[in-house]
């Protein structure tokens, strides 16, 4: 009896989708696990992969088809012994007309004694789509592995090289019991020789380069450190799942300049006061004068700090690390200066002690040395916010009188937690910021 | 005439020994074991592992009505989700924990009846 080859569902929402191209002809034999057509929606091209063999007796919907309905017939295959004579009349109808769509999300128990069957149960019968994300890493010299979705997700958890095992499911496709039963020692390398680790966490998903992509010639592979996992680990995590919202301003530098080259030319010779030192105590003076925005999300509840640890965030070769000024609301700006020197200093050597990069509950991040005009950071977990500092560059400004003058100007970005943190409150703590850096009198109140 | 007669008395002799199940019952079974049915199915094999079926055969009246309910709303459930969501490792082992679980139950209530 000839088989339908019927057009798969990329997802479980998919209702139609464009016949791409066809990798057979009519007349060809095809056997199972051949490629045989690719098919299109608005997020993927998918390759279709034959489950059952024998001839293609007709070619249903020609490439380039669009619309075509899920479940629609596509193709007819022949089965050995058979002629294009078995081909019967309802399987050349026009595959739309034909095919009935796939079944509506429905939010409710259906009070029926037999439960439906799944759209895709009846197309896996006859053809399977290839996950393009899995595709290159497992074919193997022109021929490729098949496994269930669940195989290949153990296999990844495990470090096990699907193309090593032996499938024991229909047309041997690799299935879960394969796969455990399998021993880690099939693991698969990574491009360069390296093993690749999954994060206890799950959160960070075994990342290759594909040989036939990148040859291991053409770069050479550095081994993680510890701090760069973390860095990695964390700042994922933070991408992820803390939901990042952006607000920026300019601020006019030139008092702070003022401010800054006076009070270093009063202060003694050992103590330079420099943009960064004004800015994390003016950051602090900002989150006591908002303290909503001093705050952290918990499960429990949200947490408001009583005292402004600022983290800033010092560049180290591998990595990144944020020393904290503690109490900085109430250090003056020699000894945020000193203090901050002396942290800079040993985190570049990675000697800092843990209880003096953790605790912050806010953190800066200054680019503007390197010439970035604007930036956005990640958050710092579990601190609400962090202030990207730009560049300080001379900038034509509308002064109060409507006259266009030439001032020294920064962007700010303040990345919040929208966890916590309002636009609102997040705009009130960037105006009580601009008035302390504006106006950097007000820093000695 | 005779043997409509032997056909009914075995049907209630069938029905005799056929468990009484609480609707939370059939919820805590049925519903562990519809996840696992459907997960395999989507996930990793396509063939059906049985117990969903022979539990919901093993049912009469409004106990199997509610326990086909279950089914078909999870099967819905399980063949629309997005297969990167619904065929991770973690719900696969959780969801044969369940399983087991239930089958337990399963075995102590029948062997209870």
């Amino acid at each position: 009896m000839p088989v339908n080859i019927t057009m798969p569902a990329l997802s479980p929402t998919m209702e139609e989708g464009t016949l791409a191209k066809w990798l057979v002809k009519e007349g060809d034999e095809i056997k199972s696990g051949m490629i045989i057509a690719e098919i299109e929606t608005d997020k993927a091209t998918m390759e279709v992969e034959a489950v059952d063999e024998g001839k293609v007796a007709k070619i249903m919907v020609p490439e380039g088809t669009e619309g075509v309905k899920v479940n629609a017939v596509i193709a007819v295959l022949l089965e050995e012994g058979e002629s294009a004579a078995d081909v019967k009349a309802p399987a050349a109808a026009p595959a739309k007309a034909e095919v009935a769509p796939a079944p509506k999300p429905s939010t409710s128990p259906a009070a029926s004694s037999s439960p439906p069957t799944p759209a895709k149960a009846g197309v896996q019968s006859a053809v399977a789509v290839l996950d393009p994300g899995l595709r290159r890493d497992e074919r193997q010299s022109g021929g490729r592995v098949m496994a269930s979705p669940l195989a290949k997700r153990i296999a990844a958890n495990k470090g096990i090289d699907l193309k090593a095992l032996k499938g024991s499911g229909p047309h041997g496709r690799i299935i879960r019991r394969d796969v455990e039963k399998a021993k880690p020692g099939a693991s698969q390398p990574a491009a360069g020789g390296a093993a690749v680790p999954l994060s206890a966490d799950g959160l960070i998903l075994p990342q290759v380069l594909d040989d036939r992509v990148y040859a291991p010639d053409t770069y050479e592979m550095k081994p993680l450190d510890g701090m760069r996992k973390t860095v990695a680990k964390r700042l994922t995590q933070s991408f992820m799942q803390v939901p990042h919202f952006p607000l920026n301003v300019d601020i006019q530098l030139d008092n702070l300049l003022e401010s800054r080259a006076a009070i270093n030319a009063a202060a003694p010779k050992d103590v330079k006061i420099s943009v960064n030192d004004l800015l994390i105590k003016a950051c602090a003076l900002a989150l006591m004068d908002e303290p909503d925005c001093n705050a952290s999300y918990t499960d429990k509840g949200i947490a408001y700090h009583k005292q402004a640890n600022i983290s800033v965030a010092v560049a180290v070769e591998g990595g990144l690390i944020t020393p904290v000024i503690f109490k900085a609301e109430g250090k003056g700006l020699a000894e945020i200066s000193e203090e901050m020197k002396d942290l800079a200093a040993r985190a570049r050597d990675r000697k800092l002690k843990p209880q003096e990069y953790m605790g912050g509950t806010f953190s800066i991040s200054n680019l503007g040395m390197f010439g970035i005009k604007s930036f956005a950071s990640i958050i710092n977990p579990p601190e609400g916010m962090i202030l990207s500092v730009g560049v300080g560059e001379k900038r034509p400004v509308v002064d109060e009188n409507g006259n266009v003058v030439v001032r020294t100007v920064m962007t700010v970005t303040l990345t919040c937690d929208h966890r916590v943190i309002g636009g609102a409150e997040g705009a009130k703590w960037l105006a009580a910021f601009k008035r302390y850096v504006e106006t950097p009198e007000a820093m000695l109140l | 005439m005779k043997t409509v007669a032997i056909i009914g008395l075995l049907a209630v002799a069938a029905c005799a020994h056929t468990p009484v199940y609480s609707a939370a019952q059939v919820e805590a079974i049925m519903q562990p074991l519809a996840y696992e049915q459907q997960i395999v199915r989507k996930c990793d094999e396509a063939a059906t592992i049985a117990d969903a079926d022979n539990f919901l055969a093993s049912l009469r009246g409004d106990a199997a009505e509610q326990a086909a309910e279950i089914l078909s709303f999870i099967t819905l459930e399980v063949a629309e989700g997005e297969a990167e969501y619904v065929c991770t490792v973690e719900l696969y082992y959780s969801t044969q924990e369940r399983a087991d679980d239930a089958r337990a139950l399963w075995a102590t209530l029948k062997g209870n009846s």
